[in-house]
Parts: C-alpha cells; structure tokens; sequence
C-alpha cells in the first residue's frame, strides 16, 4: 500500500529545441597561406543555437578573409593574429577545445610579446588534459609577466596533477609572494602537504587559506580530514560540520574577461544561462534584457528572459514574454507548452488547455505535453477530453500507472464509469491492494448503484490499511452506504474512525450526527453537530442540525437561547429559517417556561409580512394558538390547507389538517418537532 | 606506455598490433576469444532519437558457476526500446536479433585437452525459463536462498526480478516472493552479508526518478540537444534487503540508517571490510554527488562516513561523478583500497586506504600513483583490481565510453553516435618516490584497438587456467570475452571461500582472503562478485606467487571470525570452506 499517486503534472523543465537541418559552416585549413600555422579543426555547428552559430560563423567569416589574403606581411601578423585569438576565445566560452587551442596557438606565434594568447592557450590545453602543454604555455606566459599570479597558480595546480610535487611546490611558494593569490597559494601547498603525508603542514596551509579567504568554506573539509590525519577526531568533526560548497578563488582577470569580451547573443544567453544555473537570478535576467534590448526579433532571447523571471517566481511577467516570443514564433511547440504550463500554475485552465494542445498536436511524441493538457481540462470539467489527452500520454510511456490512475479518475468524472472501472481493476491487477485505487473503485460502484460491491472495496481498503487521509475516506463512504441501507449502529463507528483519522473532516461530522439523531442519541448528536460547527461556524445547516437535536432531546431552553443568539449574528446564511424556528419554540415548546405567545406572533408577523410563503403561514398560525386566538389561527391555517391543495405534498396537507382540527377543538399544538 | 613484461607465455593475437605503435609480439595480453567462444551477444539500448537518459547507462553482466560444473557461465543483460510508441522499426538502430530482445544465460562448456583450454558458449536461456524482458541494467549473482545454487538478482529500469536457481537447469521467478523489487531505477546491487548471520542480504543502488514522463531535453552550452546529466533529475533512494535465510527479505533500510542520508545518484556499491573491523561495509559510486562509505557498525546498523573519511570527495573537495568502483590493495599494505571511475574532464580517483578498526580513512593518491592523467579525457565505467602481469601486485583495467554527445567526438552524419572511446590497462610498478604507481599497458585488445561504448568489465578466470579474464559489454555494441594468455603455469593458487552447507558449495561474498608467503609480505585479495559496475564478478580469487612459497591462508568471515589452511596445492582451486579451517583468534592489535 505504499505506492502513492502524484499529482497530473510532470516534473520537467522542458525546452524544445528544433535541431538545425542546414549543414554546418567550416573554416578550411589554411596552412598553404599562412606558413606554419595550425589549421583550425572542423567544428560542425548543425545542431548548435542559431545566436550561437551565427557568432561563431562571423568570427570564422573574418578569419577566412585574412586568410584569403595570402600570407601576411609583417605589419598584418599583429591584426591576423589578432583575430586567431578572439576566435580562440569564442572557441574557450563555447567549449570548443581543439579549435581553441589552435586558435590560440597561432595568435600566440603571431603575436608573440602577448602573454594573453599563451595563457589562454595553457587554459585550453589544461582543459584538454594535455598537461606538459599547458605548462609549456604557461611557462611561456610566465616568461612575459613573471610576476603573474594566476599563471603561478596554474602552474603549481597541473605540475601537482602530474606528481611533479617539487615543481609544484615552487610555483605555488611563488605565488605566495604575490597580492591577490595567498589563499589559492595556501591551498595549493596544503593539498601538496596532504599528498606528501605531511598532515602537519597541509592543516597549517589550510587554515592560512581559511583566514585569507574566510568565505571559500570547501576548506573547511581539507581543514577536517587534515586534523584527522592527525589524530583530532573532535577537531575533524567539528570543521567537517563547518564545510560548504564556496570553493577557494583567485582574481584570474583574463578568464573573467573571456566572457565579456564575446560578443553578440550567443555569448549574451550564454553568460545568462550561466547566471541562471548558479541561482544568480538578476543578473540572468539582466543578461537576457539586454539580448532581448539588442536583438528585439530573437524567440530565444524572450524565452530565455520568461524563463528566468518564471523561475524568479514572477509569473505574470514570465507568462508575457513566453506570450511575445510566441508571437514571433507561433508554432513554437516548446513556447506553447511553457506557456500553458505556466497558465496552468496561475489556474488559467481554459487558455493553458488551448496552448497545451496545440503544443501537443505540434509535437505528439512530447509526453509531458499531453499530460499537462489533461491536468489544465481536468480542472475545467473537461473530463473525457482530459482522458483522452491521458491516453495520448500514456502511448508514450504505457506502463505508466500514475497515468493510468489518473485516466480512469477522469473517466469516472466524465461518468463513463464502465470504463474508469475497468482500468482501476486493471491497475489493482498490476499493483495490488493500493488504497487510493481501492477508494476510487467504492465510490464508482457506489455511483453505479452497487452499494454492496462499493463496501467490500473500502472494507478491503481499511483491512490493508492506508495512510489516514485514505483511511478517513474510507470509513467516510463505508458509513455513508450504511446510513443509506439504515444501519445506523454499523455507521456510527465508521464515522467515528473517519474523524480520528481525520479530525477536520465536517462531513464525518454532519453525517455522524444524522446516524445518532436517527438512533433517538440525540444529544450525542447535537454534540457531533456541534463539532461540525466548530470547524466551519458559517455553516446554518449545520446549525439547523445541532438545533434540531436539541430540540429533539427536549433541551428547548437552550435552544431558544442560541436561535435568539443567532439571529443576532450577521450574515447569518439562515436567519429566515432560525426565525421561523424561533416562533415554532416560542409557540409550541412543551417547556412553559420557554413559551411566550405574545413575542411569537409578533414575529410571526413580522416573518409573514416580509413574505407570504407556507412556512410563515404555519407559524403564524401556531402563534395565534398560542395566544388563545383559535379563531385566528383557524382561518390562516384554512387559508394555508387552500394553498397545499392546490401545491403542496400530500403528507404536509395531512398535518395541516391535523393543526386545522386541533385549532377548531381549542387544543394548541406542542412539540411539533417530535413527530 | 611501457610494455607488460616478458617472461609469461603470451601468443599473438592479430593484425591489430600495428595500432600500437612500438608494440611487439611479447606485448599482447589477451585474445578475443568471443567467436571462438560462441559469445553471441548484442546489447541494444533501443534508442529514438528522443535521447533518453537511460540509452546510455546501461548494461552489466556476471560470471557465475550456475550448474556448480566448476566453470563460469555468463549472464548477459539486455535493453529495450524506449518510448517511440513501442514501434520497434522507429528505433534508431534496428534491432537485429532473433526473437523479442531478452537478457541471455550462456552456459560454459569447458574442456580441456592436451593443456589447452576449449570455452564454448551456449546459449540455455529458453531452457533455464529465465524470462527477463525487462530494460535491464545490471545483475548480481549470489546464493541467496542458502541452497548451493547461485541464483540471479537483476535490476531494471523499472521492476527488478530475483531468479531463484532450482539446481535442475532451470530459474524460477521469485521477486514479488522474495520481497525483493525496487520498481525504481536500480543498476547495480551488492550481496553480502552484513549482519553476520551467514546469509547473504542485498544492497540495491538506485539512480534517478527518470521516465519517460519525467524526460527531459538537455542543450550543450552551444545550444546543442544532448544526453542529460544526472543533475537533471532528483536521485532516487538506495535500499537495503535483509535476508531471513531462505531467500525472503525485509527492507531494512531505515532501521539500518540509511535513509538519514540525503539519497545519491547511485551507480556502482562494493561491499568489503574497509575499516579492518571485521564487518562487511558497502561504497557506494554516487554519480555527480558524493559517494557513500556506509561503515557497519554492528547490530544491523550503518554509519555513513564518506566524508569524514575522505572518501566521498576527491583531494580538490569535489563531488566526481563516480560510476564503477573497485577495492583491491594496490600498495600491498594489507587493506584494500578504492578506485572510482569517473566522468570526462575528471580524472579517475584512487582512495589509498589509511584506516584503523572502526576509524576509517582514505586519502586521493591519484596524482602519486599517476592515474590523473590517463583519465581526463575518458568517461570510465567498470573497472576492476587485478594481476594482469602475475608479479602479485594488483594492476587495474578500466572501460570506457561516454554518455554525452559532449564528452565525445563531435557529432557528424557518418558518426552520428560518437561515444566510442578506447578501454585502458594500468600496470602497477614502483612510484619514484616509494610506493607504488600505475603505467598505461600494452595489452593488445584490452586497451583500444577496436573502441566501443563500453559499460561493464567482469572479472574471472573463464577457462580455470590461473589468470583473470574478462568480459566487457558495450552499450549498443557487442559483449567481447577477453582471455588472458598470461596464466599457464602453475605458479598461482586459486582460493574458492566457501559459506558451509551441506556440499560446502555458497560462495561468499565481501570476504578478505590473506596469503601468507614465506619471506614475503602476505598478499590480501577481495573474494566475492561486487564492485566494477552493474556486474558480478568470479567469486573465487587467483593469487599469482611470483615463485614465492606459501605458507598458509587465511579467510576473515562475514561474522567476524578468522580461519586459517595450510597452504593449497599451486595450479588448482581449492574450496576453503567455513568451519573446516582452524579457527584464529583474534591479534591484540585486531581486538583494539
């Protein structure tokens, strides 16, 4: 019983991307003109976003042109390799290793005073895990700008990557002298210490790291196993507990500068999307203001900018720039479904159900198109369409039993109860004795008029146990379809195991107090009703109930001190009818000390002026009587037997008469309530 | 690469050489024996274009006496298709076998003639009733209702199946008996017994809530549609099954612990004593999050102390994404140590074991022992310890291939799959410090020649002759069996610990065996068929001497005790059966 099913959504962050049919742009070796520089290797862009490609191509387009040119003469080299350099930065943000390094390789041979170009193309080659080239670069690099410290760090980080601890440790003792590195220094010598077996040292260096850069909390694991290495479990223990995620940084300029310095949408969705992944949610959506500023006509640029602000939780906002890129790409299956996902999330059912199912018939292999279709036209009524959808879905992923549990519930929302039956007794087949699939199965045969199959079901259900929602719902409708046959003893329980499992469950409630008061317990009932009200206090009916089992009980005193209680409430849903009731005790209570005649007909009066209705005719009657005047209470009540006859049910006609001859023989009516 | 060296019995395998260059005769390792053998098998991972996660996880094997004939059969985990409306011609690569695509039980007719060794393969699955049809990713195998027939535990995309072995040839279905299904994602799992009863329990690792509902479509960074990571999807819990003798279970996952722990993405588990404490513990590879070193401590408890012993994170503090896992002691210091393989652009990690009883530590020696480089540009899968060059010190092999478009080659129309990538052997030889360190082998077909999308690697001495085999499965790709030529003297003992019953036939599983040389540190080996990944390994030990004497053996029990032999006939498998060995006691420095 424990499989429980989930609600009709599907947990995806979805983006429909169309793959891109055209072939790719390639730059062709062009070794033959430019001497002894690497060709470039071919990067196949089909596939790639297009704000992408089309920057990537550009960079390629003005390559190509240099190149064409022929062989640089001195003064050009500067400007060709130039432009091999920006290219290998594109090729770095985009991860575009191979290309990259190329690149960067020959920018680093045209220009070769440029300690950019061959630091850049260390970090290529580190990327790539070609260690002894990095440290060539790096070293060469470290050449122009020894006094570099994100160079000396590199340095010290792959010659540690390889072993070469001493090397290591000289780069990274360098870098300890130089401003803005310590942290990353210390941290470099502390794992070297570590590696080393050398416990003592690697905890001093981290400790210093720590100090340096109290935010990089990752050191307080290396601080952690270090002391346990050493023996001080309590100590390893306690900065263990310290330990987060914020890793050691060092100021590394031309890294950060990569992304800046490339251009164009591509890198602008880029650095968002990059914001974005890391929670950094203003700065994702400024990035995406920005493309969206510049590139205006752009679909991925306004989806981006709704995705961020949907994940901002600024739904209103999110939806009107899903609404705008959908206007620049209306049959955008991918567009349609966040759309309708996100209307179905503010409950704007009918629009969602109207975009989701173009999404759907736009993309019909797309499950969680469908399945958001269904819950948007579950939630209109819409019942059998939702089925429908459901069975589209559950094409896709057929054994899918949360969907199945969910067809059949619409299927038996939408009364084609046959149907919903049989797929829940087929997933009970598959599942076993599951409770929500069981309580779905009562209330269908209860539908269809089987009383007798719907109490084996919930019986069933409360024998394997269920969660106490379940269990309450259970008990709920077994005792329901026992009040039904008048088996009030038997019903009572269950109504009472439905409210342990459930406290809050009026309806428990209001229906238990109904089984009692059918038992003649009629102050457990008014007790029970008196429960129910304590839960909703609004609900007159529910008043009327605990009211009527007093009554009932002979507790007319307090009865009429709770009708007059509430009618002096406000907005008090049934006040006509506590008037009425009100008269009715004041007139007719066997409690002398409870009648007043006087008081009843005025407000018989009152009651029958505001509206002449049968009701009012009754009591007005009745208070006559009790005011002596049988005469009076005689004609109304001839006048109300007149009006019955022509409208009224035959049963009320027969006490009407009752009244009319108890009227004319001088008796006055009591306790009407008790027959 | 350094060559392996000379002085074993080694014969040429193919044209396949000149891809090596500087390799020569003497180099080759293995043969590829998957013709000859009648080793028939394609996995196909049932894809459509819709890139769904689990195309490229899948899937594992195991090798295992199923006849209790002497010999390892194979049981081969198969694929499925996935989503396209079960429409099997919308499959992006057809399937091209017989029949329905089912997992496969190989039985091992072995023969020996003349001093050679014959394996051929044949195909019992319809006989054996296995019917596993399943999306399958894994299998473990074990004796798990404690009547000498090792029967099968294979996981699932979706339902996993027990296989009870009713010692006739045939299997029958006892999983919802059992009470051993995990509807979710599993991929491998783990048998041992971890409460010391001598019955075998079972820790199933479990990885995403993926379906087909849940599928997501991930880009590159360039916009590209590509295979997801794991961070697409929220991990699923792992579980742990208490067996009550018979081959019934109880989920004791909660009373054990293990659900206090935050759940990880699972992929591979280990069960071995790590903390010298005399009881079974579990690692579990954790992909993208950190792994899980479960310590027992006792009355059916477990403490996850991955973190606090250095074995969840790599010497950077990072969670790597970890999918096989093997435990061998590398440095001969007499614990066994981690080897965790992992994603592209990270390296492999070696977890050098520095622990006390009940104290466990673990320290990344990676870059020491020169395993960092070799790794950064593969996606590495199974992996296991072994003696490739019989000098006694354990070397690794490794497979790989990627799971995203990525970490791969670029994607063009004539490769419109690139995640082939080559496979890699390790030998270990001394550091230049001390210690030890590793160096990419020549071992001929082991290590590249013929890439493929490689997933599981099962170790086991195939044709009983001393040395290790190999099975490899490749995602969408044929099973290749591998057969060391190295092994062909009788200067090894083979070691079979055994739990008793009646024919003293129950391998055991997570047990240490020591080998105790004359004038030579003892050797320590990890007997039992966990670790690597999704698969299940020989249960035996082959233990080369390099011409060293024996003096004695000595097994560390699942309950705790130790039990020592005389030393075995070399060139042979002995059984070491529980209680039929002479009881130790435990040392001072044990007791502490």
């Amino acid at each position: 019983m424990s499989y429980r099913f989930q609600d009709l959504r599907p947990a995806v962050a979805f983006a429909l991307v169309t793959l891109w049919s055209s072939a790719g742009v390639a730059v062709r070796a062009q070794t033959e003109t430019a001497g002894t520089l690497l060709p470039i290797p071919v990067v196949d862009l089909r596939g790639v976003d297009d704000a992408v490609r089309t920057q990537i191509a550009e960079q390629r387009r003005l390559l190509e042109e240099a190149l064409a040119a022929g062989p640089p003469a001195e003064e050009d080299a500067a400007r060709l390799g130039l432009l091999f350099g920006e290219a290998g930065q594109l090729y770095l943000v985009y991860d575009l290793l191979p290309a990259a390094r190329a690149c960067l390789a020959n920018a680093a041979q045209l220009q070769p005073q440029s300690f950019r170009w061959r630091y850049l193309l260390g970090s290529a080659a580190e990327h790539l895990g070609e260690l002894e080239v990095a440290i060539a670069a790096y070293e060469q690099a470290r050449a122009l700008e020894p006094d570099d410290p994100p160079t000396a760090i590199r340095l010290g980080r792959v010659h540690l990557e390889l072993g070469q601890y001493e090397q290591a440790r000289t780069h990274y003792e360098r870098a300890l002298e130089l401003p803005g590195s310590q942290a990353a220094a210390h941290f470099g010598l502390g794992r070297l210490a570590f590696e080393t077996d050398d416990p003592t040292a690697a905890l001093a260096h981290f400790q210093a790291a720590l100090k340096d850069q109290p935010r990089a909390n990752s050191l307080h694991y290396h601080v952690a196993l270090a002391h346990r290495a050493l023996g001080n479990d309590q100590a390893s223990q306690a900065a263990m507990e310290l330990r987060g995620e914020a890793p050691v940084a060092f100021a590394d300029p031309i890294a950060a500068e990569i992304k800046e310095s490339a251009t164009g949408i591509g890198a602008q969705l880029l650095l968002g999307r990059v914001a974005l992944a890391a929670n950094a949610f203003e700065v994702a959506e400024q990035r995406f203001r920005e493309a969206v500023g510049n590139y205006p006509e752009s679909t991925a640029a306004k989806r981006s900018l709704a995705a961020a602000l949907e994940r901002m939780g600024r739904s209103a906002e999110a939806a009107m720039w899903y609404q705008q890129a959908l206007d620049l790409s209306p049959n955008d299956a991918g567009l349609l479904f966040q759309t309708g996902r996100l209307y179905n999330a503010e409950r704007r059912f009918v629009a969602a159900a109207e975009r989701l199912r173009r999404a759907a018939e736009l993309e019909p292999s797309f499950g969680p198109a469908w399945v958001e279709l269904a819950a948007a036209l579950t939630a209109t009524g819409d019942h059998l369409a939702a089925a429908e959808a459901l069975t589209r879905a559950l094409e896709l992923a057929p054994g899918d039993t949360n969907l199945r549990f969910h067809r059949a519930r619409n299927y038996g929302l939408g009364e084609r109860r046959e149907l919903a039956l049989r797929e829940f007794e087929s997933l009970l087949a598959d599942l076993g004795a599951n409770a929500e699939i069981l309580l779905q199965l009562g209330r269908i045969e209860q539908e269809l008029g089987r009383p007798a199959s719907a109490a084996r079901r919930f019986e069933q259900l409360i024998a394997a146990g269920a969660e106490p929602a379940l269990l309450s719902r259970a008990h709920f409708e077994l005792a329901n379809i026992r009040t039904e046959q008048e088996r009030y003893e038997e019903a009572i329980p269950h109504y009472q195991r439905a409210i342990i499992a459930n406290p809050t469950l009026k309806a428990g409630y209001v229906n238990l107090s109904t089984a009692l008061g059918r038992l003649g317990r009629f102050q457990e009932a008014a007790l029970a009703s008196r429960r129910a009200l304590e839960l909703d206090p609004t609900d007159s009916q529910v008043r009327a109930a605990e009211l009527t089992a007093l009554l009932l009980a002979g507790e007319d005193a307090q009865v009429r001190l709770m009708l007059e209680q509430t009618l002096e409430l406000p907005d008090q849903g049934g006040s006509a009818y506590f008037a009425v009731l009100l008269v009715q005790v004041l007139a007719a209570s066997a409690d002398d000390e409870v009648r007043d005649g006087e008081r009843a007909l005025n407000l018989a009066r009152q009651l029958f002026q505001r509206a002449q209705t049968p009701a009012h005719g009754t009591v007005l009657a009745m208070a006559y009587a009790e005011s002596d005047n049988f005469e009076e209470a005689a004609a109304w009540q001839e006048r109300l037997i007149e009006n019955l006859e022509r409208t009224g049910p035959p049963e009320a006609l027969e006490e009407a008469r009752e009244r009319l001859a108890a009227y004319k023989a001088g008796r006055k009516i009591r306790a009407p309530w008790r027959r | 690469m350094r060559a392996v060296p000379g002085g074993v019995a080694v014969w040429v395998a193919s044209a396949l050489l000149p891809a090596f260059a500087g390799a020569g005769e003497g180099d080759v390792l293995f043969v590829d024996a998957t013709r000859s053998a009648g080793l028939d098998f394609r996995h196909w991972n049932g894809m459509s274009g819709q890139l769904y996660y689990p195309e490229v996880v899948g899937a594992g094997a195991a090798l295992f006496d199923y006849d209790n004939d002497g010999d390892l059969d194979l049981y081969l985990v198969q694929g499925n298709l996935l989503g396209a409306d079960g429409d099997r011609t919308r499959a992006t690569v057809p399937w091209t076998g017989e029949g329905p695509t089912r997992d496969r039980l190989l039985r091992n007719d072995l023969e020996h003639s003349n001093g050679r060794a014959t394996i051929r393969f044949v195909d019992v699955t319809e006989e054996s009733g296995i019917s596993a049809f399943g999306y399958g990713m894994g299998v473990t195998a074990a004796d798990l209702d404690n009547d000498g027939w090792t029967d099968l535990y294979v996981l699932n995309l979706g339902g996993n199946q027990l296989w009870r072995n009713e010692g006739d040839g045939t299997f029958t279905d006892r999983t919802e008996a059992s009470g051993a299904d995990d509807p979710r994602w599993s991929i491998a799992a783990a048998a041992a017994d971890y409460d010391g009863d001598l019955d075998l329990d079972l820790f199933v690792v479990n990885y995403l809530n993926f379906s087909l509902i849940t599928h997501k479509t991930c880009l590159t960074e360039r916009g590209e549609i590509d295979y997801c990571l794991p961070s697409a999807y929220q991990p699923v819990p792992d579980r742990l099954l208490r067996n009550d003798g018979a081959g019934r279970f109880t989920d004791a996952t909660v009373e054990a612990g293990l659900s206090a722990k935050r759940p990880g993405n699972g992929l591979g588990v280990l069960v071995a004593d790590l903390d010298g404490d005399r009881r079974l513990d579990f690692y579990v590879a954790n992909d993208l999050m950190p792994n899980h070193l479960w310590i027992n401590v006792g009355n059916g408890a477990l403490a996850e102390e991955g973190l606090i012993s250095g074995a969840a994170l790599n010497a950077d503090g990072e969670a790597e994404a970890s999918m096989g896992v093997a435990g061998g002691d590398y440095d001969g210091d007499g614990d066994l140590d981690l080897f965790l393989t992992h994603f592209h652009r990270e390296t492999n990690t070696l977890y050098r074991n520095d622990s006390e009883p009940r104290a466990p530590v673990f320290r990344d020696r990676t870059n020491a022992a020169a395993l960092a480089r070799p790794s950064w540009d593969a996606t590495s899968f199974g992996t296991v310890f072994l003696d490739l060059d019989l000098d006694g010190w354990l070397d690794l092999a490794v497979v790989n291939g990627a799971v995203t478009f990525a970490a791969g080659r670029p994607r063009t129309e004539d490769d419109p799959f690139p995640l082939d990538q080559p496979n890699q052997a390790f030998l270990n030889v001394p550091g230049k410090r001390g210690g030890r360190r590793f160096e990419a082998a020549q071992t001929g077909l082991l290590d590249g020649a013929s890439a493929h999308v490689s997933r599981a690697l099962v170790s086991g001495d195939i044709d009983n002759d001393g040395d290790t085999d190999l099975v490899i499965t490749n995602n969408n790709g044929p099973a290749r069996l591998l057969l060391n030529q190295a092994g062909t003297g009788d200067d090894w003992i083979g070691l079979a610990p055994r739990l008793a019953d009646a024919q003293g036939r129950r391998p055991a599983s997570g047990v240490t065996v020591r080998v105790h040389r004359d004038g030579a540190p003892p050797l320590v080996r990890l007997a039992g068929a966990s670790g690597s990944y999704a698969s299940s390994g020989d249960p035996r030990v082959t233990v080369s001497l390099g011409g060293a004497t024996v003096a004695r053996v000595e097994v560390h029990w699942s309950d705790g005790t130790v039990e020592e032999w005389p030393a075995p006939p070399p060139g042979a498998y002995t059984d070491l059966v529980r209680g039929a060995g002479a009881q130790r006691t435990r040392t001072q420095d044990e007791q502490r």
